[in-house]
């Protein structure tokens, strides 16, 4: 039950709050704080009672807090058994999402203090889309996991639409139609994976359980033979769809467009929670499902992921580069950082898929402290500009060392946790053959992400004072306390990585060998 | 057969159709009850017919199981029909609450009387649609709802659009009946039957040699008539101007009702007719001809059609008539399917989208009762003033584009699953149908970016006060939206087991 409880808390403080009347703006601040601090503390019970030694993946007992209800069970005669099941459960790539999730979710709810108009309506948004995010992280079935993955789409729409920038109805709606469209394509996979795997392989056609249960799926030998899905091709189709649906949240270079528009208009706690949490859902869907299920086309793809993570790297770096709205070149860094995820991912190594999950968990930190930063500024002086500000750091001393300290952590200074992540890629890659050569050009993003980030801070922090920001004051209280949080979380992963890689140690151990064993059998499938 | 025989024969097939004579006695009822009320109590009628459609529901009850044909074949009574009997009693109960909260039909200050006499016959129409066996009967039945349609969009008579609605909605109907009955007189010329059970027979008899084009222009002249009902495209032009002309409850109406019983017949007519022993992975078709291109074709036009002009659409109740458009564009892929998950898909479709497009209609009506119009641009800020329904319009639009969660998304998926089912045969049809949802959450999402991201027109007089019977109707619709579309099973089951048609 704890899991459920994980997910569905924040949802029913969120219905409960549509009774409240609007006025009593301190219920909803309040209650949506209640609401965090109690998924926080849930998340450190799973914290406390997990089992370091299991591995879960593609194994039903691995899994941990399982909780399995049927949910819709129909029989369509000859066509066998339509089984959805709501299932529930975490293994060591699930759980430090979780953990990221409930933290990051209360530093947006302390950060949403500063949201003064349709109170009510925001914070009902905001823990729906709290639940739908937590869902996606703890979802078995693949149908669960596909409602909890586009259940944030409104609220997120709404979120962006009614309390961002000038142009936010343009980038509400571009968001969610790319959302959207990669969704659906994940969709007709999902269909297509639900014909091809039974969980009881060999039985008549009508007596077929087809489930969604992803961890029939990815078992290949629930493969009903002469299915859609058994053939080689279509299995590379099916997994090219879905990677595009997975894609389109990372955001992969050429999907990404949506990203820095969403990015620019989103109120503060909203990028946060955008760039902190929902970006990750597209890399955790890698290795969640596509991964386990596809693992020969994984193999047989792996040089265009990383090809494709190297160009996130230097592009999102390179663009980040010309940027002049501070947030907008934090959009494109998180682009930038990303493409770690994919190359580490592709590199099907323990320390290569072992720094992608730390570069998700890593990044998620850092960049909502980014965030953070450029709101601290913003909330201040009203516009974003980096060459409009200059010797901010006479002004605001505090503000000027917390942004030193977010920037070092995101281009990777050794002893933050962003130098464990990318290191840790940067080891993987370069051990294999298929992405050596790829990850010796991607070194390059992190000098070119170093030269952003210093001239940036040069721009904004030293030198003489610019005249028209002498009123400005010091960094409150409330953000103090959200920066001090993420910066020692940073401080931890990066000094003490085995803090967060304990945790996953063995399901990424698990996760490779997986891969390489199943994609090598599987290829010739055919 | 002697006339004692015929004597039993006939009230056996009387006892078999209760439900329609239960709606035929409704229909006189209201007739004479409404001749001998004074006109302050002219809303009593609305009773009456309620009354009648619950005593139908009720007969309907008791005939789970049948498989029956009546009146030497003609028409026959299965749980295919039942099944389709009871969304069009459903969905009638529904729209006559939705008329009773209408300002148009309040305003316009005539006798609701007459409006209920021919709401019976509509009904009566629908139920006889979907039971029918025969061509001749087909033909009756789908004239019986044409003209009671025709005289409920120009119902409002002081109304210059309902007038126009009106006049364009008999021509094209006109037509596409002219067309319909030349195809039935040709494919009675080619196999002397108009039975479709006999028409299959004479088809499978390898003695027998048709010609395959004038079988084809005959089956393709029938399906316009059956084209004109579901709005199909080619056929579909007259439902833009006869939904934004009519009185809202009744374009509610007609996109649900006629339109399921549209579905109902062709589908009983392309099975029965052209398709031989079922098996389990399709029907087998009998003759060379390609209905599945010719109607997959049509599928896709009527669906990116529909979509498509509704992005253009600044008037939100011509955007819902173009968006029924496309949900018709959507149902037919369940059609050519041919497979009893395909036609099982169909119908827990359409009756998924009953409760979703009644829904929407309704909530639109009371908005643009309130604001005095329909176009998008007087609904600005809507989500601040009236939050009791900008919200459900939110729900019910989310479902209209399949958002998981709601019914909407309940029926889509079932779509997807049983074109899938063909394996990649239609996968090309899931992709265009993929595309065309994603093309129809850019217009349903302007309708809550004028609600929730514009602010209120200048001189609006700020928060709207809706009634609280009002607000429970809303409700009725809005809560099952997302209830039915997280638990499906039992609706689901019951489609599936209602697959299977009569033959014979």
């Amino acid at each position: 039950m704890i899991l459920s409880g994980l997910i569905f808390i924040p949802m029913i403080i969120a219905l409960l709050m549509i009774v409240v009347p609007k006025e009593k703006t301190a219920v909803f601040r309040w209650g949506a704080i209640l609401a965090s601090v109690i998924q926080l503390a849930l998340v450190a019970i799973l914290v406390q009672n997990y089992d370091l030694t299991k591995a879960g993946i593609n194994e039903a007992a691995g899994y941990q807090f399982v909780e399995n209800y049927s949910w819709i069970k129909v029989s369509a005669g000859s066509y066998g058994i339509l089984d959805i099941s709501y299932t529930l459960g975490i293994d060591g790539l699930s759980l430090p999402m979780l953990i990221l999730t409930a933290f990051v979710g209360l530093i947006g709810v302390i950060s949403s203090f500063s949201i003064e108009k349709y109170i009510k309506g925001y914070f009902i948004s905001y823990l729906i889309l709290l639940s739908a995010m937590t869902g996606v992280f703890a979802a078995l079935d693949f149908f669960l996991f596909y409602l909890f993955w586009e259940m944030m789409l409104i609220p997120m729409y709404f979120l962006i639409g009614i309390w961002g920038g000038p142009r936010r109805e343009y980038a509400a709606i571009k968001f969610f139609l790319y959302t959207f469209i990669g969704s659906l394509l994940m969709l007709l996979v999902i269909i297509g994976l639900y014909f091809s795997y039974v969980t009881n392989p060999g039985a008549a056609p009508e007596d077929m359980i087809h489930s969604f249960n992803m961890i029939t799926m990815m078992n290949q030998g629930n493969l009903v033979a002469g299915s859609l899905l058994s053939v080689e091709h279509w299995r590379h189709v099916a997994f090219i769809l879905m990677f595009l649906g997975f894609a389109v949240k990372i955001p992969m270079f050429p999907f990404h467009t949506w990203l820095p528009d969403a990015h620019v208009e989103a109120p503060t706690p909203i990028s946060v929670i955008l760039a902190g949490v929902l970006l990750k859902m597209g890399t955790y869907g890698l290795v969640r499902v596509l991964w386990p299920i596809f693992p020969e086309s994984v193999l047989y793809f792996a040089w265009l992921i990383a090809l494709f993570g190297v160009i996130n790297i230097l592009y999102g770096a390179l663009t980040a580069m010309g940027q002049t709205d501070l947030k907008k070149l934090i959009a494109y860094s998180s682009i930038s950082h990303m493409g770690f995820v994919l190359l580490g991912l592709a590199s099907l190594t323990t320390e290569g898929t072992m720094g992608a999950m730390v570069q998700m968990f890593s990044h998620g930190i850092i960049s909502a402290m980014l965030f953070l930063v450029v709101g601290v500024i913003y909330d201040r002086a009203h516009h974003r500009d980096i060459d409009g500000f200059g010797g901010l750091a006479k002004q605001m001393p505090v503000y000027a060392g917390i942004t030193l300290f977010a920037f070092f952590a995101s281009l990777g200074l050794p002893g933050l946790s962003g130098f464990v992540a990318e290191a840790l890629v940067f080891m993987g890659g370069f051990s294999q053959p298929v992405t050596q050569n790829l990850t010796i050009i991607a070194t390059l993003g992190m000098l070119i992400t170093a030269i952003y980030y210093l001239w940036t801070y040069q721009k904004v922090f030293t030198g003489e004072l610019n005249p028209k920001y002498t009123g400005l004051t010091e960094i409150n209280s409330r953000e103090l306390t959200m920066m001090t949080a993420l910066g020692v979380s940073i401080l931890l992963v990066g000094i003490y990585p085995s803090s967060l890689t304990d945790l996953m140690t063995v399901s990424v151990n698990h996760l490779n060998d997986l891969v390489k064993s199943a994609g090598t059998v599987m290829v010739g499938l055919n | 057969m002697n006339l004692d025989a015929l004597y039993t024969y006939v009230l056996n097939s009387i006892a078999l159709l209760q439900p329609e004579v239960i709606v035929t006695i409704g229909l006189l009822g209201v007739l004479i009850i409404d001749l001998f009320t004074p006109k302050s109590m002219h809303k009593w009628s609305a009773g009456v017919f309620l009354g009648v459609m619950v005593l139908a529901l009720i007969s309907l009850s008791g005939q789970s199981g049948v498989q029956a044909s009546v009146f030497f074949g003609m028409i026959a009574v299965d749980g295919y029909a039942v099944f389709f009997k009871y969304l069009f009693l459903v969905s009638a109960i529904l729209a006559t609450l939705i008329t009773l909260f209408s300002d148009e039909m309040d305003r316009n200050g005539r006798r609701f009387g007459d409006y209920f006499i021919v709401m019976a016959g509509l009904v009566l129409g629908m139920m006889l649609m979907a039971g029918a066996n025969n061509l001749l009967m087909m033909f009756i039945s789908i004239e019986l709802v044409s003209l009671a349609s025709y005289i409920l969009v120009s119902y409002l008579k002081d109304e210059k659009t309902s007038n126009e609605a009106g006049v364009k909605y008999i021509i094209y109907g006109a037509f596409s009946s002219g067309l319909m009955i030349y195809g039935i007189s040709l494919i009675y010329g080619i196999t002397g039957t108009l039975s479709i059970s006999e028409i299959n027979e004479v088809l499978k008899n390898p003695a027998v040699v048709i010609d395959p084009v004038t079988l084809t222009i005959a089956v393709l002249l029938t399906l316009g008539g059956f084209g004109y009902k579901i709005a199909a495209a080619p056929f579909h032009f007259w439902a833009p101007d006869a939904y934004e002309g009519a009185p809202t409850p009744v374009a509610a109406f007609l996109s649900v009702g006629p339109k399921a019983a549209g579905f109902a017949m062709m589908l009983r007519f392309f099975k029965t007719i052209f398709f031989g022993t079922s098996t389990p992975e399709g029907y087998q078709i009998l003759d060379n001809i390609d209905w599945v291109s010719i109607l997959a074709a049509v599928s896709v036009l009527t669906m990116t059609i529909g979509n498509v002009t509704a992005l253009w659409q600044q008037n939100v109740k011509r955007m819902l008539a173009y968006s029924s458009i496309a949900h018709a564009g959507y149902i037919l892929m369940g059609v050519i399917l041919l497979s009893d998950s395909g036609i099982a898909a169909m119908m827990f479709y359409l009756a998924y989208y009953l409760i979703m497009n009644l829904g929407v209609f309704f909530t639109a009506m009371l908005i643009a009762d309130k604001v005095q119009s329909f176009e998008l641009d007087d609904w600005r800020g809507m989500g601040f003033r009236a939050p009791v329904l900008a919200i459900p319009m939110v729900i019910f639009l989310a479902s209209l584009i399949g958002i998981p969660g709601t019914v909407g998304f309940a029926g889509k998926f079932l779509l997807f699953v049983a074109v899938l089912q063909q394996g990649s045969l239609y996968f090309w049809l899931a992709l265009i149908a993929v595309a065309n949802s994603v093309v129809s959450a850019f217009y349903y999402f302007k309708v809550v970016k004028m609600m929730y991201l514009k602010k209120p027109v200048e001189n609006a007089d700020g928060p709207i006060s809706v009634s609280i019977p009002a607000t429970v109707l809303v409700f009725v619709f809005a809560v099952p939206t997302i209830v039915l579309g997280l638990w499906w099973q039992p609706l689901y089951n019951w489609a599936l087991a209602s697959v299977r048609m009569l033959v014979g």
